[in-house]
């Protein structure tokens, strides 16, 4: 598949009784401790599947036979469609694809370098870049548009991206009903029709509990509203260890397993074979600056053992990862991306979301995007492991060669170098004096470059003019 | 005439280096020039492929099997130019690892450069006792003597050539290169020039041909 990973050599965090465990301290708390569910629709149609609502504190308990017969109901095969079919993302369980990560508030200008807050530019800029990068399969807005309308936020980002990718679109500030209703006209307008985006779902719809254990009345209404018109629905769940959720990892993960739970047998009441992906972004609470330490080594930790739990129950994967709580990119930057990308690709997370951003998904750089891309296609590698056949152990080549000589020019070596060596796009491998030679460029330097290459050459397949009428009608509508 | 010297520089350029020799015997066959099929073939060729190298289009294997394409169809071309003739070149190059050094990927790799770049390469190969290099550049007179050597215990061969070359040959120039050397030891030793890496052997040597 195009522009994703594809896993060979998976590396588990949790044995079979880890996941077992987890499995049934997430039941328990569903039908002990149960979720606070807001939206009224939903409570209805947890209590007459057989919850029990407290009216008072809106605290529904869910029994582990209509949570199970739920999780049975979800649509098995979930395919993110692209806007054109080479980019479609099949979350089978045997690939990773990396995502832009999702509604920062901050850009750093490419232009001027100034960190401002983040424009319709910096979305339109963020999706062209990613869009040409290989390492990189989904497109979830890297920032929002915050120079526009109040009310509006949602029509300009969708716009910005679909004008600017052919990936995948994957949204969160679509987080009320009539916001989604938006994001859907948009979507039939670039389709041809409302049935035709339903066929082949271009967008997919991010909704959010609230850890620790609560999930609001308006996002959910949205995502009803999501789920009939055709989009998957990724459920994201952030329950942060020692804060939002247990110190431990295996128990902020048993909550984050119990909120997805109850967002998928919501949803699958909903609207029975709903495309239903497990969310996760898990990071600790640093217990000395008080913030979020994003990229730290328990968030890959905890994406991967998310991973391997939607796993066991048949569910595709979204989790953070390439996060880190670094300003600028440096090897803070470098370190935390790879640590916190590293353990849940090898997972097999089927969506890692968190390239491009800094400051623990705040701040979009351009140049970060490039630099990650870089990380993932690394890890793409890793992923890759050692194959082993006749071909690849090439005894015969061996032999031709023979004793004292070198393998450069064999054929073997020319048809297999591209795939068996990672090929570096940025990296600098040169020796020294042609590195002096060619300006003894920084990391943040060639990264420049690459932008500066694709924002000059990379162009996309054009979108429908329909788009542009329904934007406009809908802006008109909808400002503030 | 001319299609057969395009089909040879295209068999480099798309590193047929295992047919490559076939194709050279007919071009010998057909009475072409042996020496216009050299030059307006493999040269053209191999000159394309060093290009694509140079700005990164291709990557060494791809560069390697050009170069051993046009080896394999030299070996059929070069003895049936008639004698007294010569292709033209950049110059001579001879080239090998020092004595007690048998590292050789690093000097290949120069050699490989060097010829995809225009230049006639002599190899010596690798362990080659010093006084075989001032011998053999006196029989076959190389604009350049081209030395290698990954080891700091076998770095001051280098030096143990070049004194007795100049004394035999002033208009000999010599480059060293190889991980330990540094521009500085270059100069210690009385060589000409030095590079720490190939694409930097071959404009260190065109600056001493130019």
């Amino acid at each position: 598949m195009a522009n994703s990973i594809r896993i060979r050599c998976r590396r588990d965090v949790l044995d079979s009784d880890g996941v077992r465990r987890i499995r049934y301290a997430a039941l328990e708390i569903l039908e002990r401790t149960g979720v606070t569910v807001k939206s009224k629709r939903a409570q209805r149609l947890l209590v007459d599947a057989g919850c029990d609502l407290d009216e008072k504190s809106a605290t529904v308990r869910m029994p582990p036979s209509v949570v199970e017969g739920c999780v049975r109901r979800k649509k098995r095969s979930v395919t993110l469609h692209g806007r054109t079919p080479a980019h479609d993302a099949r979350l089978d369980g045997g690939h990773v694809h990396v995502c832009s990560d999702g509604n920062g508030t901050m850009a750093k200008d490419f232009d001027t370098g100034e960190r401002r807050i983040s424009r319709k530019e910096d979305v339109a800029r963020a999706a062209l870049v990613s869009d040409a990068l290989e390492g990189h399969g989904v497109n979830w807005p890297s920032v929002t548009s915050q120079d526009v309308a109040a009310g509006t936020r949602h029509i300009h980002d969708l716009q910005a991206s679909l004008e600017n990718t052919e990936k995948h679109i994957t949204l969160a500030t679509n987080t009320t009903e009539w916001e989604v209703e938006d994001v859907l006209a948009i979507a039939a307008a670039q389709a041809g029709g409302a049935d035709e985006f339903a066929r082949r779902p271009f967008i997919s719809s991010i909704h959010t509990s609230s850890s620790p254990l609560q999930i609001e009345a308006d996002g959910m209404d949205a995502g009803f509203v999501a789920a009939d018109g055709g989009m998957p629905i990724c459920f994201y769940v952030m329950p942060g260890p020692g804060a939002t959720g247990p110190v431990t990892l295996a128990g902020s993960v048993a909550v984050a397993v119990a909120e997805a739970l109850a967002g998928n047998t919501i949803i699958q009441l909903h609207r029975p074979g709903t495309a239903f992906v497990f969310s996760c972004g898990m990071a600790v609470l640093d217990m000395k600056a008080s913030m979020r330490a994003g990229g730290g080594p328990e968030h890959g930790l905890t994406s991967a053992a998310f991973t391997q739990m939607a796993h066991s129950m048949g569910f595709p994967a979204l989790a953070g990862g390439f996060v880190t709580t670094s300003k600028e990119p440096d090897q803070q930057a470098a370190y935390e991306k790879f640590a916190s990308a590293v353990t849940p690709i090898l997972a097999g997370a089927d969506m890692i979301a968190g390239i491009g951003l800094l400051e623990d998904c705040r701040t979009v750089w351009l140049e970060q995007m490039v630099i990650d891309d870089e990380i993932s296609r690394i890890i793409g590698r890793m992923a890759q492991g050692v194959e082993v056949d006749d071909e690849s152990l090439a005894v015969d080549v061996v032999d031709r060669v023979g004793p004292g000589r070198d393998f450069l020019g064999q054929r073997h070596t020319m048809e297999r170098f591209r795939t068996e060596h990672f090929m570096p796009i940025i990296s600098d491998r040169s020796s020294w004096d042609s590195w002096v030679q060619s300006g003894s460029k920084s990391i943040l330097d060639r990264a420049r470059e690459r932008v500066r290459g694709i924002l000059d050459e990379h162009s996309v397949e054009p979108i429908r003019d329909e788009v542009g009428e329904t934007v406009a009608e809908l802006i008109e509508r909808r400002r503030r | 005439m001319e299609e057969i010297v395009t089909r040879l520089k295209n068999a480099v350029i798309n590193y047929e280096m295992e047919t490559i020799a076939d194709l050279a015997k007919e071009v010998v066959d057909s009475g072409v020039d042996p020496l216009v099929a050299i030059e307006e073939g493999l040269a053209q060729g191999i000159k394309t492929v060093g290009e694509k190298f140079g700005k990164g289009e291709i990557f060494l294997p791809e560069l390697v099997m050009g170069a051993e394409a046009m080896k394999a169809a030299l070996a059929v071309l070069e003895p049936a130019v008639p004698s007294g003739k010569h292709r033209a070149t950049l110059g001579k190059v001879l080239i090998g690892t020092v004595q007690d050094d048998i590292h050789e990927i690093g000097k290949n790799l120069v050699s490989t450069m060097l010829s995809s770049n225009g230049f006639e390469v002599v190899d010596l190969g690798v362990n080659v006792p010093s006084e075989d290099f001032v011998k053999k550049a006196a029989e076959i007179k190389p604009n350049i003597l081209a030395m290698s050597a990954l080891m700091t215990t076998t770095m001051p061969r280098m030096g143990e050539v070049i004194a007795p070359l100049k004394k035999e040959d002033p208009s000999v120039k010599t480059i060293v290169g190889g991980a330990p050397v540094t521009d500085v030891y270059a100069k210690e030793v009385g060589a000409d020039g030095y590079s720490g890496d190939a694409s930097g052997a071959v404009d260190s040597a065109k600056k001493l041909v130019g």
